[in-house]
């Protein structure tokens, strides 16, 4: 009888237990990291003080790195890039194809005759041109705004490839935090880039 | 020799001449128009621009592929900015300002194009998306820019968006929205999240 009474408690422990770590398992398995959501990133980086956008930079090559571990060599890594400098077309097709990068848009500054800046994004034309020349004409014309550069890039760059293009000297950083290795990214949102803050804090190098 | 230098000169004749048809052709068929400006001179909520003017353009180019373009033009308040410089800084998580051109509809064949979006915002940060979620239809329905610079905004002074939207041959009756957004900080779901936002002016187009 009490040899019954503990076989019976044995099962009921051991079934007890096991749908516990069953339960347990499936939280674990459903808990998914949170969506890359490119303003959160933003946000997190320190852009009051030229250390900490130093800084930022720094941690995209330690970033750069871990990407390079996970991913074999041929694969594409999604990049934000943003230049030193406004690039002119020829710098900026020289950057893309000396460093083998597949555009995703292009990010361009202007300005309007008030003086206000403007900043416009625009993706390679069908026949893979990087700028759309009729696209910024038609800006220049109607908005009389003129463009003084261009200051990020959105693409993708080969595992074996990126740390060339991170020591490119008309780059000021490459962000690689919203590829998948490193994050949950299902929409493939690019990180928002740092011109803006570089050229406020006098980080640009001309 | 003769016959084959005849023979070159009616070869090259006709190029000629197809070459300037459709050149003609192209430039009769080239078109575009401007939808009437429609404004707005007062909000509900006070921390969006306080007034501003819409309009859109419509361009069809030689090979009939059409683009519509509307676009915003909006005034900030001193109180307003004032309040988009207040939450951006101090403690995280901050809240931003977006102005936001979509479709009513998220199922419309409209598309909009990432990356042809022009903006005055300072540190403007552009989106786009399919909705509805999580999948959407396959055409981009919203395109919005997010100022993230807003200790750069200036009071009583236009600022500009302006979107580039694929007009699809079969393009049902639409309607685009020009929306005033402020998103904070969500710690559930890690993300920014439209809190507040109101739409200023709402067109219909292909309605016939």
């Amino acid at each position: 009888m009490n040899s019954k009474k503990t076989m019976r408690f044995l099962l009921i422990s051991s079934v007890v237990l096991a749908t516990v770590i069953a339960a347990s398992s499936s939280i674990y398995a459903n808990k998914q990291e949170p969506k890359y959501d490119p303003l959160v990133a933003f946000d997190k980086i320190d852009k009051s003080s030229k250390d900490g956008l130093l800084k930022f930079k720094k941690q995209n090559e330690e970033k750069i790195k871990d990407v390079k571990n996970l991913a074999k060599s041929e694969e594409e890594i999604m990049v934000t890039v943003t230049f030193s400098k406004y690039l002119s077309e020829d710098e900026l097709k020289k950057v893309v194809n000396s460093n083998q990068l597949r555009v995703h848009h292009i990010i361009g500054r202007g300005v309007e005759p008030d003086g206000k800046e403007s900043t416009f994004v625009m993706e390679p034309t069908k026949d893979g041109q990087i700028v759309n020349k009729d696209v910024l004409g038609d800006w220049e014309t109607r908005f009389q705004s003129k463009t003084k550069g261009f200051i990020e890039l959105g693409g993708y760059v080969r595992a074996d490839q990126i740390e060339k293009l991170s020591k490119d000297t008309k780059i000021y950083s490459v962000d690689v935090s919203a590829d998948q290795h490193l994050a949950n990214n299902p929409k493939k949102k690019f990180a928002h880039g740092v011109f803006w803050e570089i050229e406020h804090k006098d980080l640009i190098t001309e | 020799m003769k016959t084959y230098s005849k023979v070159r000169n009616t070869v090259l004749s006709v190029l000629l001449f197809t070459s300037l048809l459709f050149g003609i052709a192209s430039i009769a068929s080239a078109a575009s128009y401007w939808y009437p400006s429609i404004g707005w001179s007062s909000v509900q909520h006070w921390e969006f621009p306080h007034s501003g003017n819409t309009s859109a353009l419509e361009e069809t180019d030689s090979f009939s592929n059409r683009t519509l373009k509307p676009m915003s033009s909006f005034k900030f308040s001193s109180q307003s900015v004032q309040y988009y410089k207040d939450i951006a800084v101090g403690t995280q998580p901050h809240g931003w300002y977006t102005h936001d051109i979509s479709t009513t509809e998220s199922n419309t064949n409209l598309n909009t194009n990432l990356y042809n979006l022009y903006s005055t915002l300072p540190g403007a940060y552009f989106d786009i998306d399919d909705d509805p979620e999580p999948n959407g239809n396959g055409y981009n329905d919203e395109s919005e820019v997010t100022c993230t610079s807003p200790s750069s905004l200036v009071a009583e002074t236009d600022y500009r968006f302006e979107s580039y939207f694929t007009v699809n041959s079969n393009s049902s009756p639409t309607t685009i929205d020009h929306t005033s957004q402020t998103s904070w900080y969500d710690p559930i779901n890690s993300e920014y999240q439209t809190i507040t936002y109101e739409t200023h002016v709402s067109r219909s187009f292909y309605t016939n």
